[in-house]
């Protein structure tokens, strides 16, 4: 397997290959979108996981502190310290933010005008959450099931800070039933379920010359790359004057697309970027080594890796067993089946294997003084609390330093209190919601209050989801 | 005037300041011609026309992000039509794949070189040949020079074959290609363009067969052969005798009669053991079976709501109680006193259903959204839109008691009279469509009135209901309109108004003959033409 890091240079790559610059139009090109010197970007990838936790064998709390917020320090723990669950993630201890309190109010909110209000709506507790974890607003119910009724946080932030010529954000994986991230109201955002093709997306923007010092006759065809953008580019030119004012700003916005694209063939490959790849593994894995590469060689800044949902053979129970049913259904800690509970807690024990794998290969890119985890904010969520639906006690771990923003290597926890819903008092935390106000911030969005809603009202309370969460800093 | 000209349309389809216009035929002997917007290949598009366009067995091309689709509308509504950063790169990909398949495979070579002797001349027969077909149309001048220019580029530089698959990767994502343009056409007057016998052909070809014209077409459209409406006409039958008709049609009431919600429609395992994956796909087959072969052979708009035959495989077969066919999809007739037409078919009534019970609402809103052509109705926000279930000191009830129960209150009368009056006609049919004579052991109740159509009667029973459906003239009205608003790939505007008046007394003179209709649509003058580009 070649190794070899290399620099994309067009112009010097055309003229190794000999070819002219005038018989191939060359343009100007255009300076936008390089790295500042020395100053490495700042990545957040999105981990989710399907059905929730188990509470109990998941937090880390202290004693009699539940009605408390604080914080405690990781670096002590030993291994055994750490919970069942999170057990596989102690080797990264240092870089772990383990946010226990949270809780998706959107949700609820929703849940209560269609409830009390005479909102009509889906009320599946997956669809509701798949709908709103990303997104934070009511949902689409337009469609006679939940969806993501606007732009989720991936694809906001994706937006903000991404670059011509790379992608602005990408999504790997699954639909656990719905999607994720959309683009807009009821529209998912491109997701890609095959490695080799979310490989070939994030290659096809640089693609790799071979690195014998004769061009192939491949080379030579692949570096006609940005002739075709240029001829394409020029075509969009003599159409545009012909066309009404609204299809000349849909067809100037291809144009720009393509300009994105032709760009990207001509920014440099960090140094130290290393785009190989071998499709083994489990395709979770498979996924993370993709996205570490594509944040490595600065392709994209943001992922959202969805994982699949493993089947029993993986996680020790099984595989005729219904995992939904007879696992999720039956993890609740009070009045579940062993085999449910247990089930449970290796499905999530397996599901933090594959996120400290993610990390492993994030913490072995150097970037700087320190690596690309500690550039970089991973965010570990699940769309619900616990195989029974709860929404009150969501699981979430935030790993790397979001670039300095986050104070890593400590577990965070939020006090609870009571709201009134129709079966009776719930006790929750601090808006989830918040979690994506805090991770705008660390992206340098710091202008940003809220996303999403801004305050929902469940019966007489008002709950805020505006400012970025306490003690993460 | 015919009812589907009335009313007006709000800020959304207005003009600028939001303003109201109303749809009014103020002289039908005017031309007046609504907008026509650049319209982006669909998904479908493209893949037809690469397929046609190139030949041999086209790649595996990475998936396109799906055409969003607006309410109420189809997917090749221009407003819809818009580029992506993902769009943008898998075209890329697509091209470059495209580009190679070309050279690779022999049928394609065949299809796509017009010499054999790779030199510069040969190049520039190829640009000019290729071209022509990639944007439907001959290059101009000022083009042909480019591509040329750009053809010996890459021919001199590395060799024949790799211009060839470089030209044909640039060519297909050029906007010629991606999008439908029109604006090679002659003044007709300040506000009118008549378009060019190419872009007439184009158009002839995207809305009878979602693809690029075929050698025949385009060989009409050089010779002038268009001229006519009666040649246009000769083509338009030649076109619908085509399999790729088979397709469009398919596609077209795909997306008006939402066939694919029963897709995703879950019922009570306990209640519906044979409801899975195969009964969805197998009724959303038989609906469009039904429709395509009654569309395509002749039939009327009151066929497709009176039509007792159907094409079953051994599952539609199961839950239709009858025999099974001695192979899929064979024609059979079904019981006339229990199913015909298209929405006593299990793909309507499973697909507007809950998962246990049939929804009256649901389907009624169905018939005045998809079959009159009418908003929308939406319920207050107070509205309990809960599936109504039983108090448990009441006697046993049937679901129509129930939904009855529900909309008791006099503020929900107001559109429910109107939304059940048509719902209640498929209370015959359970939640997957199932026939039943009793509904918790009591009688169904079947009968309503129908209301609005034109011809408003008391009905009882799904067959009497779609057989004043099938005489009505708002309903016939509506389907000229999903099909003006398909070819148009907009919806209807106050310009469109006298056209549209006119299509429809045609295909009412026809007696809503449906092949008819399309080809009243393709000879129409407004057909021909365009609005010019206020630059």
């Amino acid at each position: 397997m070649s190794r070899t890091p290399y620099i994309l240079d067009r112009r010097r790559f055309l003229t190794a290959l000999g070819l002219t610059a005038g018989s191939l139009c060359l343009p100007s090109l255009p300076g936008r979108g390089a790295r500042a010197q020395g100053v490495d970007p700042k990545r957040v990838i999105f981990y989710i996981t399907p059905h929730g936790t188990v509470p109990g064998r998941w937090h880390m709390r202290q004693p009699g502190q539940d009605n408390e917020e604080y914080d405690y320090s990781l670096s002590g723990l030993g291994e055994s310290e750490f919970s069942d669950i999170l057990r596989p993630l102690h080797r990264h201890r240092d870089n772990l933010l383990i946010v226990d309190g949270l809780a998706r109010m959107v949700t609820y909110a929703e849940e209560y005008r269609i409830r009390n209000n005479g909102y009509s709506g889906d009320q599946n507790r997956h669809h509701m959450s798949q709908a709103h974890l990303l997104t934070s607003t009511w949902a689409y119910q337009g469609a006679s099931t939940a969806r993501g009724g606007a732009q989720s946080i991936d694809q906001e932030i994706g937006n903000a800070v991404g670059q011509p010529g790379r992608w602005n954000s990408r999504v790997y994986g699954f639909n656990h039933q719905h999607a994720y991230s959309y683009v807009g109201e009821n529209q998912p955002a491109p997701r890609e379920k095959s490695p080799q093709v979310a490989l070939n997306d994030i290659l096809g923007l640089a693609p790799a010359p071979s690195n014998s010092g004769e061009p192939t006759r491949d080379d030579m065809i692949r570096a006609a790359r940005a002739s075709v953008f240029d001829i394409v580019t020029e075509e969009f030119a003599t159409i545009l004057p012909k066309l009404s004012l609204a299809d000349r700003e849909k067809l100037e916005r291809h144009r720009s697309l393509v300009r994105d694209l032709e760009a990207g063939v001509n920014l440099a490959f960090p140094v130290a970027c290393d785009s190989s790849f071998a499709a083994q593994g489990h395709v979770i894995d498979q996924f993370s080594r993709i996205t570490t590469m594509a944040l490595a060689c600065d392709l994209t800044r943001v992922a959202t890796i969805v994982t699949q949902n493993i089947p029993g053979d993986e996680f020790g129970v099984d595989p005729g067993i219904d995992m939904h049913q007879d696992i999720a259904h039956a993890s609740d800690e009070n009045g579940g089946t062993t085999q449910g509970i247990e089930g449970m807690v290796s499905y999530n024990r397996v599901y933090a294997e594959h996120f400290a794998y993610l990390l492993d290969q994030l913490d072995s890119v150097q970037e700087g003084s320190g690596t690309l985890l500690d550039n970089s904010a991973v965010v570990w969520l699940s769309e619900l609390g616990t195989g029974n639906h709860a929404i009150n006690q969501l699981p979430v771990v935030i790993a790397g330093g979001g670039a300095g923003y986050f104070r890593s290597g400590r577990y965070v926890h939020y006090p609870r209190t009571a709201i009134p819903l129709t079966y009776g008092d719930e006790l929750v935390g601090l808006a989830h919601e918040r979690l994506h106000v805090s991770l705008m911030h660390a992206m340098g969005m710091t202008e940003r209050r809220s996303f999403g809603l801004e305050q929902v009202d469940i019966g007489d309370r008002t709950i805020s989801l505006r400012d970025p969460l306490p003690r993460l800093t | 005037m015919l009812a589907g000209c009335e009313g007006v349309i709000g800020p959304s389809g207005g003009g600028p300041g939001g303003r109201t216009e109303a749809f009014v035929c103020d002289n039908a002997d005017t031309i007046v011609l609504g907008s026509a917007p650049a319209r982006r290949l669909t998904n479908a598009e493209y893949d037809n026309t690469v397929r046609d366009l190139l030949g041999g067995d086209i790649p595996r091309l990475p998936e396109q992000p799906s055409d969003a689709v607006l309410q109420g509308s189809f997917e090749n509504d221009a407003l819809s039509l818009g580029p992506s950063d993902v769009r943008v790169a898998r075209y890329e990909t697509s091209a470059t794949l495209l580009g190679a398949h070309a050279v690779n495979s022999a049928p394609a070579r065949d299809r796509v070189l017009p010499c054999s002797t790779a030199d510069v001349e040969c190049g520039r027969q190829f640009v000019e040949s290729f071209g022509k077909r990639a944007f439907r149309r001959p290059l101009t001048d000022d083009e042909l020079d480019r591509w040329a220019v750009f053809f010996e580029a890459q021919r001199s530089s590395i060799d024949f074959d790799a211009a060839v698959q470089l030209t044909i990767a640039a060519m297909l994502q050029a906007p010629q290609f991606l999008y439908r343009l029109e604006n090679e056409g002659s003044e007709v007057n300040a506000d009118q363009l008549e378009l060019s016998q190419h872009e007439l052909a184009s158009r002839l070809s995207y809305l009878l067969w979602e693809t690029m014209p075929d050698d025949e077409l385009l060989a009409a459209a050089d010779a002038g052969d268009l001229e006519s409406d009666a040649q246009l006409e000769a083509q338009a039958r030649r076109l619908l005798t085509n399999d790729r008709a088979r397709t469009a049609v398919r596609n077209f009431h795909r997306q008006w009669l939402y066939l694919d919600r029963v897709l995703g429609e879950d019922k009570l395992p306990e209640l519906f053991p044979m409801w899975g994956f195969r009964a969805r796909e197998s009724a959303k087959e038989e609906t469009l079976l039904f429709i395509e072969n009654t569309f395509l052979g002749g039939g009327t708009v009151n066929d497709l709501f009176t039509s007792n035959v159907a094409y079953v495989d051994d599952v539609m077969a199961q839950l239709y109680d009858i025999p099974s066919p001695t192979e899929p999809w064979s024609q059979v007739e079904l019981d006339p006193a229990e199913r015909a037409g298209l929405l006593s078919r299990i793909a309507f009534l499973a697909g507007n259903a809950h998962d246990a019970n049939g929804s009256p609402p649901l389907r009624g809103v169905y018939v005045m959204e998809r079959l009159l052509c009418e908003p929308r109705p939406s319920p207050p926000a107070n509205a309990d839109v809960s599936t109504p279930v039983a108090a448990p000191n009441q006697g046993p009830m049937t679901n129509r008691d129930l939904f009855e129960q529900r909309v008791e209150p006099s503020t929900c009368q107001g559109c429910h009279v109107r939304i059940d009056g048509f719902g209640y006609g498929f209370e015959n049919y359970d939640a997957a469509g199932l026939f039943r004579a009793e509904d918790n052991g009591l009688p169904v109740d079947a009968s309503g009135f129908a209301n609005g159509i034109g011809n408003d009667a008391e009905y009882d029973g799904a067959v009497e209901l779609q057989n004043l459906l099938g005489e009505s003239d708002v309903v016939r009205n509506c389907v000229a309109k999903q099909w003006f608003t398909y070819a148009n790939g907009r919806p209807a505007e106050p310009a469109d108004t006298c056209q549209l008046e006119a299509i429809q007394e045609t295909f009412a003179e026809h007696g809503g003959n449906l092949v008819e209709l399309l080809l009243s649509i393709v000879t129409r003058p407004e057909f021909r033409l365009r609005s010019q580009v206020k630059v």
